[in-house]
């Protein structure tokens, strides 16, 4: 087993060859092998030598989009329960553990899938990929940690209402995606959590957590054969259900009109302000062409947005713009906050800016700065074990291209300033939009004349 | 350290603990004489400005990082949060690159920067492609030489910070509590005052305030440049002399004078709030960078917050369940800091039940010590976390940085890991006497009131 103790040693890098130039060179991930077992599991081994630790990422497609009616939140509380007991282990036991060789885990759900993810000394991947089949497949679910579980849940969920930037994009969603399963929070509610059973949580399991389109990433300073060796040797046992699962397409079309919806919160110095619709999903075909409109409305310092907002009129610390992209559809939103006085004045400067760029197409010079900044920085999203292992699982999770890291600088600089408007055009909406205001009610009322019809809820009204 | 950084990210570490994860200490029973050496070119420029640069050609890309030895405690009562204003302003303009061009230009080039201000130190980086290493010395050093502090952009600016203060403490529960704490504890020392600053000094500090405050500290000889990544360490230095030999060196002297008194007996607060969850946060005054305490504080701390299998997290949130989680941060700092624990209670739950359990395992491990377990499992936690902070250029230039400031020799790093080895149960039990009694505790604790009224 390879040692590190020299700061030498520690201080040389993970490899991922990248070549950058004045025109964008292509950005290789170092090679991997692919593999997929009898039950259907799909396996990725890559070699990085740089440091001895390993990273091993499983991803199972089942997240919160399938949490069953009434039991929102069973997905999350499945996934966090795995660490809490399995294969005869106590929670107490898996974590000494797994801490006392300066290991990590952390089981977690999304809204489209669950993540089983170690994070170990390479010289001990074959203790972790043992504990993760242990607690993948053979999770002892003890009634006394799921009533303790729950109790965390829905303390966090009270605590979640103490942040007013999350609690406003919460409830965005909420309100945006309607009935769809994307609108209630990963966690779930404070009822649907506190209906949960051992044998909802159990059925769940058993039904959901299926080899069959799972992904196991194992990155590292390992042997690939070994690798491979240890991962059948723990994972071919694995028998899932017949259940398949579907991710059900949030609406097709965008909101209709524009909505208000002001949060009443007494107390607050600060307003929150989301604007939105439904926009794509992950698969979408104008990926890169979102992504470069994205940057120059929303993107880094120099965006339209925190020029206008911030470095202009000092109005706010932060205005930034996201394509939130989901395997069954997604929103784009634009976020920031202003001190209550000008609350109406970043409004309308948002607004005015998703119109512009609509309106026109953006110059070349703004346009080629915004690939470079993205072209640019891609290297640093592929410089640690962890960010290989989740380009590796992410591509076979949305079915992107086999190259996409590869071929991401020539997508980006691919996008011309027609693209960007078309992208913009059909998914950066102003007229159609909903608009959701965290603010104290009484003191901005007056500002709020003539933006159209709002609607007032209770802060304290809202779960 | 508490930083407040240039951008949104930031508000995940108001509150995040320090440099807690230092250590190559090796498996029982494996190599003990693991010799630590650091690949780096070190030279002082003669007007006093230090560059170390660490050559790595792993992946084509730089991380550029300047830290100065000036923050909150180099200020006033009057201009507090002027390092972290100042840090701000340093965006904003030079007689050479106007107004918005140093962020144009650097993300026209595939650039990205950011910075960030603690009680003790201010810190710049870009991170880049290393085929514009040129343009980067040129727009650092030009900082130095030219700022502009133009007038309308102190303004303007002003106000994304008034909003960033509105956004991290004013609305935030626990900015409130934190910097509640740090008054609390704090009756001469400028620990004081939160890095942010006080609303009333945002309303007042001007450009004379920003002229004088960057006249006196960011001069060359108060600063530390590294330079981490892909670039031939000869051809950069050439380029390092070329920018920054014609800057000046000043008189500067970060020095402190006010000591802060000793504390004779517990401190209380209360923060009314709208709030959900109760929540207590306890502060002890600690020590400072130049005690070898550090380490053995690090290793305690790792054993009662660090991880699942920690005291604390297992007495608080799983055998009471009184607790939705227990953090601690026993930050480093170049005067003696607070340590400090943050509670969040589960609902209805009394905060005097949070309190009295973690006063009663400290006083468990002053008078018995912790186990073997115990204290093993957080040196290898340790010895983990330092490996997975060396991943990045980023995080190794920030480390040397880092080191310099606190303990003004970069080399302080080789020296870690044997300082983490040598910690045994004794020094565990010793420090848990020495640092956490009652009369140099502080606790502030938050009384929930409803949003609606």
């Amino acid at each position: 087993m390879r040692r590190l103790f020299t700061i030498a040693a520690i201080f040389s890098l993970l490899l991922c060859s990248v070549c950058l130039a004045a025109s964008p060179k292509k950005v290789t991930m170092p090679p991997y092998e692919e593999f997929t077992l009898d039950n259907g599991l799909t396996v990725y081994v890559m070699e990085t030598r740089e440091v001895p630790l390993v990273t091993m990422r499983l991803l199972l497609p089942v997240g919160s989009v399938h949490d069953i009616p009434g039991k929102e939140g069973i997905a999350s509380l499945t996934a966090r329960l795995l660490l809490k007991g399995a294969a005869g282990m106590t929670a107490e036991e898996i974590s000494a553990t797994v801490e006392g060789i300066g290991g990590e885990l952390e089981a977690r759900a999304t809204r489209d899938y669950t993540l089983l993810n170690g994070n170990f000394m390479a010289r001990d991947m074959e203790f972790g990929l043992g504990i993760m089949a242990d607690l993948l497949l053979r999770p002892d679910l003890p009634e006394e940690e799921i009533e303790r579980e729950k109790g965390i849940i829905a303390a966090e969920i009270r605590r979640n209402r103490e942040n007013p930037y999350r609690f406003t994009s919460t409830q965005f969603m909420k309100l945006i995606a309607g009935d769809h399963p994307y609108a209630h929070p990963v966690s779930g509610n404070a009822g649907s959590v506190g209906s949960m059973t051992r044998d909802d949580i159990s059925g769940f399991h058993g039904d959901y957590f299926n080899p069959a389109g799972a992904i196991l990433a194992i990155v590292g300073d390992v042997d690939k054969k070994k690798a491979l060796a240890l991962i059948k040797k723990n994972f071919s046992g694995w028998k899932g259900s017949e259940v398949e699962l579907t991710v059900p397409k949030l609406a097709e079309k965008r909101f209709p009109g524009r909505r208000i919806i002001v949060i009443d919160k007494k107390d607050s110095t600060q307003g929150q302000i989301r604007i939105g619709n439904i926009a794509v999903g992950r698969d979408t075909p104008h990926y890169f062409p979102i992504t470069v409109a994205n940057s120059v409305l929303g993107g880094g310092f120099t965006s339209r947005l925190m020029r206008e907002i911030r470095v202009v009129r000092g109005l706010s610390y932060g205005a930034r713009s996201v394509s939130y992209q989901f395997k069954g559809g997604g929103l784009f939103l634009v976020s920031t906050y202003t001190k209550n006085e000008t609350l109406r004045e970043a409004i309308d400067v948002a607004l005015d800016e998703l119109g512009k760029i609509r309106d026109a197409a953006v110059e070349e010079e703004e346009l080629e700065s915004s690939k470079r900044y993205i072209s640019g920085l891609f290297p640093f999203r592929i410089e640690t074990n962890d960010h290989l292992a989740n380009w590796l699982t992410e591509i076979a999770f949305y079915g992107l291209e086999k190259e996409f890291v590869e071929n991401y600088r020539s997508n980006i600089s691919e996008v011309t300033s027609e693209k960007a408007q078309e992208a913009a055009r059909s998914y950066f909406h102003v007229d159609d939009c909903m608009i959701v205001l965290l603010a104290d009610y009484e003191v901005v009322k007056d500002q709020l004349e003539g933006l159209g019809e709002i609607e007032v809820i209770k802060f304290d009204g809202i779960e | 350290m508490i930083s407040n950084v240039r951008s949104i990210c930031a508000l995940g570490l108001l509150l995040a603990a320090t440099l807690l994860a230092m250590s190559g200490a090796p498996h029982a029973g494996e190599s003990k004489s693991a010799a630590i050496k650091l690949d780096v070119t070190v030279e002082h420029l003669d007007n006093g400005l230090k560059v170390i640069l660490l050559e790595d050609h792993s992946v084509p890309v730089v991380s550029y990082q300047t830290f100065f030895r000036v923050g909150a405690r180099n200020e006033r009562p009057g201009i507090t949060g002027i390092s972290h204003f100042m840090e701000h302003m340093m965006f904003n303009g030079t007689e050479k690159y106007g107004p918005q061009e140093f962020d144009r230009v650097l993300e026209a080039n595939g650039g990205y920067s950011n910075a960030f201000t603690s009680k003790n130190m201010t810190a710049y980086y870009e991170d880049f492609a290393s085929d514009v290493l040129e343009l980067i010395v040129d727009l650092d050093s030009d900082r130095l030489k030219s700022l502009a502090l133009d007038s309308q952009y102190v303004v303007s600016e002003m106000g994304v910070v008034k909003e960033e203060r509105r956004l991290s403490i004013d609305n935030s529960v626990a900015g409130v509590m934190y910097e509640e704490l740090y008054a609390l504890a704090y009756k001469a020392h400028p620990y004081s005052w939160p890095v942010l600053g006080w609303m009333s000094d945002l309303e007042r500090i001007d450009r004379d305030d920003c002229v004088e405050y960057f006249r006196t500290f960011y001069a060359p000889n108060n600063a530390v440049l590294i330079v981490a990544g892909d670039f031939d360490s000869a051809e950069a230095m050439r380029l390092i002399h070329e920018y920054y030999d014609d800057i000046p060196s000043q008189e500067v002297s970060s020095d402190i004078r006010t000591v802060e008194p000793e504390q004779f007996g517990e401190r209380r607060a209360e923060v009314h709030k709208p709030a959900e969850l109760p929540q207590v946060m306890i502060g002890y005054h600690g020590t400072s960078a130049a005690s070898d305490d550090l380490f053995a504080l690090d290793v305690l701390q790792t054993i009662l917050t660090g991880g699942d299998s920690s005291r604390l997290y297992r007495k608080l949130v799983r055998d009471l369940g009184i607790a939705l989680s227990v953090r601690s941060s026993f930050g480093w700092n170049i005067d003696p800091g607070l340590i400090y624990f943050d509670v969040k209670m589960k609902p209805g739950e009394d905060t005097v039940k949070g309190e009295e359990a973690i006063y009663s395992e400290l006083e468990a491990i002053a008078s018995e010590g912790v186990t073997e377990d115990e204290l093993e499992r957080a040196k290898k936690m340790l010895e983990a976390d330092f490996i997975r902070s060396m991943q990045t250029v980023n995080r190794k230039a920030r480390k040397i940085g880092t080191y310099e400031i606190l303990f003004g020799d970069y080399r302080g790093i080789t020296e870690v890991p044997e300082k983490f080895r040598r910690v045994t149960n004794d020094d565990i039990k010793r420090i848990a006497g020495e640092y956490f009694n009652r009369n140099n505790r502080n606790v502030v604790t938050l009384v929930p009131e409803r949003a609606d009224g």
